[in-house]
């Protein structure tokens, strides 16, 4: 559909001064000291989801830096996403990429976001239909793990630590689990090690049994680190079942 | 038929009491579409009492940009998975080169933006397979405008050949801001086309500017201007109370709902009676 030009230039000039706020208005506004109203009600929507999607980003980087990098994401951003709560998902995206003194003043700063967009990825996630029963045998049947989960890669211990109390000292490789509970719908998260990150990607191919998961165990660790499995993978599986990251029993 | 827009807000309250009875509830597919676990649970309890009807947020469908197609393709699944009575949206622009803005800009009253809007409807009409309605919005400026509002607004319903939704404070606060007299816009726009009526509260910011914010009660001159709209009318169309902010007790939103029915109700019978 062939789009007009002259009324193309008149909406590409008020979307921009929305977007930017800097821009010059646009000349032919019937009220010209209205049009502000739009680039406050515009960004309002924007900062309202962001503060509601980043709470604790918030509160560490403080009012001032926080309504600079906003403006900043917004003015050189364009959103894609037509449905607003997937938004803060790009500012995240955003932040990752770009080239920020912030991100030098605050190194856990994509950490954050990350762990603070994955809760709202996980509670919102489209609910996935999987086949279980309930009663079983632990040693003989093969596991069913919730495939409500997203697992993701830290180099702070934001879920762990007060932001504010994280120190370069912190600094190493973290894994967390994050998932939902499938009954009250929550969202948990969960310290892993990479060991249970293999595990999880094992579990996650089809319902493994006990005995399955510790000959992979075993098959991608040293030897010498191999001699507690058993005990070990008990232990994971009694608290998974406790915290409904195992729903329960294959049925085939 | 008196509804309320579904949110977040009272979801949980609205549908494990009474105080709150609407006809039916309406929510944006944007909000709903693809999303599970809490919200959805409380989503599909709402679906088991309650027929859906529906207003979009993000179509854009005056912006200069294409239609997403692709968005299209999930609200029609939304809507016909969810048996939607209704789809509007907004005769506005809400994205513009490629960039979503989350909130309705003002179309420009041009003959070019008459063609283009009205071509789009009807891409939109024919990828759903159902009608389009769609909502005359508030807007604080116009944008060097070559005819007035209603000429616009008819020759796009005309060309389009498109639901109306009647959103009647829309109407209240447009004829304030922009100075004209509301009984005569409604006296102009072709009324068979009302398919859906929007009712709601606004603010005031400045002696000559009132922002359409759904958030406050609604005011009296805009109960008059509904019952006027209803006088002209002379028929059942659905209603809707949308109230998104600054949310009250729900048994007030029920006296609102309440007020809705009884003042439609005396203008049908008063018309049927005439
Ligand atoms: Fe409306």
């Amino acid at each position: 559909m062939q789009v007009p030009d002259k009324t193309y230039e008149l909406q590409s000039q008020l979307a921009d001064y929305c977007r930017t706020g800097i821009n010059s208005l646009p000349e032919d506004a019937v009220h010209p000291e209205h049009v502000k109203h739009y680039r406050r009600l515009v960004y309002n929507v924007i900062e309202d989801s962001l503060s509601s999607a980043y709470p604790l980003t918030r509160k560490l980087l403080g009012q001032e830096s926080w309504d600079q990098i906003v403006h900043e994401f917004f003015r050189s951003h364009k959103c894609r996403s037509a449905q607003v709560w997937k938004m803060p998902g790009e500012f995240y995206e955003y932040i990752s990429e770009i080239n920020s003194t912030l991100k030098e003043e605050y190194p856990i700063l994509t950490d954050l976001l990350l762990f603070e967009w994955m809760e709202i990825v996980v509670f919102m996630m489209e609910d996935i239909k999987v086949d279980y029963a309930e009663e079983g045998s632990y040693s003989e049947d093969r596991l069913v793990l919730n495939p409500e989960i997203r697992i993701i890669g830290l180099n702070y211990p934001v879920h762990l630590k007060n932001a504010s109390k994280i120190t370069a000292g912190d600094k190493a490789q973290y894994y967390v689990l994050v998932f939902r509970n499938p009954e009250n719908h929550k969202v948990q998260f969960m310290n892993i090690t990479a060991l249970h990150v293999k595990l999880l990607e094992y579990m996650t191919e089809k319902p493994r049994g006990f005995s399955e998961m510790a000959a992979y165990l075993r098959s991608v660790l040293a030897p010498a680190n191999s001699d507690n499995i058993h005990a070990e993978l008990e232990q994971f599986i009694y608290k998974s079942v406790e915290k409904k990251l195992i729903l329960g029993f294959s049925k085939i | 038929m008196t509804g309320i827009g579904f949110r977040k807000d009272f979801a949980s309250e609205f549908l494990e009491g009474d105080k709150l009875k609407p006809s039916f509830i309406e929510v944006a597919p944007e909000n709903w579409i693809g999303i599970g676990g809490y919200w959805n649970k409380l989503f599909r309890k709402a679906l088991e009492k309650y027929p859906l009807y529906t207003h979009g947020l993000s179509l854009s469908i005056g912006s200069p940009d294409e239609i997403d197609i692709e968005f299209l393709k999930k609200v029609r699944t939304f809507l016909d998975e969810n048996n939607a009575k209704v789809y509007s949206e907004h005769l506005s622009f809400s994205k513009c080169d490629n960039a979503h803005l989350y909130d309705l800009l003002p179309i420009p009253f041009t003959q070019e933006a008459v063609k283009h809007v009205s071509g789009k409807i009807k891409q939109v009409q024919d990828v759903l397979n159902r009608e389009l309605v769609i909502e005359i919005v508030s807007y604080y400026t116009s944008v060097s405008p070559e005819m007035n509002e209603i000429d616009f607004i008819n020759a796009v319903l005309k060309e389009s050949d498109c639901g109306l939704l009647l959103d009647v404070n829309n109407i209240y606060v447009n004829s304030f801001n922009h100075n004209y007299d509301p009984i005569d816009f409604i006296n102009k726009l072709p009324l068979d086309r009302v398919r859906y009526i929007h009712m709601a509260g606004h603010q005031k910011v400045a002696p000559d500017l009132i922002i359409d914010t759904h958030g406050e009660a609604i005011i009296d001159p805009v109960y008059e201007l509904y019952s006027y709209a209803f006088r002209k009318l002379g028929r059942e169309v659905p209603v809707l109370l949308e109230r998104d902010f600054n949310i009250p007790e729900l048994d007030e939103l029920q006296a609102e709902l309440s007020m809705l029915e009884e003042l439609k109700n005396k203008e049908l019978i008063q018309y049927a009676s005439a």
